[in-house]
């Protein structure tokens, strides 16, 4: 792929910068309304916080996360960075793939839950475990966003043996 | 942040580098938490149609 203009890479990337940093804060919402929802003694609150992370969910990190990934791709595959060249590119694409997949298959049991309070107020421990669950994933997708962050400013060094391919084969002789 | 287009780094031999070896075993250690608390919780039903 052609390498793309300076200007073309700057919209590509305010476009990722955005989507990336915007799916974090709406995972940091998600997180804070499953602890919510897991702890608080209000009825009214927990009924809230649960329809609010499906709300949030479907309509904020889904979105998000697909332009986060689509626009990384654009970015790694219009620059001289690639997609397979570079560990840290690599390593941020993994990164981004499964937890948009897990995000997804995640989409059932907020769902579930959202559904759940929709009925009914649960009572103490009443899905439990599920609650429990939806947190520990929202801190764990919090704390995968965050390296990605990481990978993104400091880019640690390290070719990956096709890169290193690439680089010789574009050396000067 | 870094001009990509001024990116290449000399082309280093050996593996991967040793970061990317710390980060496999800190995500393999949380799917095993992540897989712990889910099993916990009952089970991956609440994931499954």
């Amino acid at each position: 792929m052609t390498p793309m203009t300076p200007r073309t890479r700057k919209i590509a990337l305010t476009a990722h910068v955005t989507s990336s940093v915007g799916w974090i804060g709406a995972v940091a919402v998600f997180l804070v309304l499953a602890v919510t929802g897991l702890t608080s003694q209000d009825p009214q609150t927990v009924r809230a916080a649960y329809l609010s992370m499906e709300l949030t969910a479907r309509l904020v990190i889904v979105p998000l996360a697909l332009a986060c990934l689509v626009t990384g791709l654009i970015q790694s595959l219009g620059t001289v960075w690639g997609l397979f060249r570079h560990y840290w590119v690599l390593v941020k694409l993994l990164i981004g793939a499964l937890a948009t997949a897990l995000l997804l298959v995640h989409m059932r049991p907020i769902g579930h839950m959202a559904d759940a309070v929709r009925q009914a107020t649960p009572a103490d421990g009443e899905l439990s475990g599920l609650r429990l669950q939806l947190a520990a994933d929202a801190g764990a997708a919090l704390l995968v966003l965050l390296v990605a962050v990481a990978l993104s400013v400091f880019k640690p060094r390290g070719a990956t043996r096709y890169g290193q391919r690439r680089m010789r084969a574009a050396a000067p002789r | 942040m870094t001009d990509p287009l001024a990116a290449p780094e000399p082309p280093d031999e050996g593996g991967a580098p040793r970061w990317v070896k710390v980060l496999g075993g800190i995500a393999l250690l949380l799917v095993v938490l992540i897989v712990v608390v889910h099993l916990a919780g009952g089970g991956m039903g609440g994931h499954t149609p």
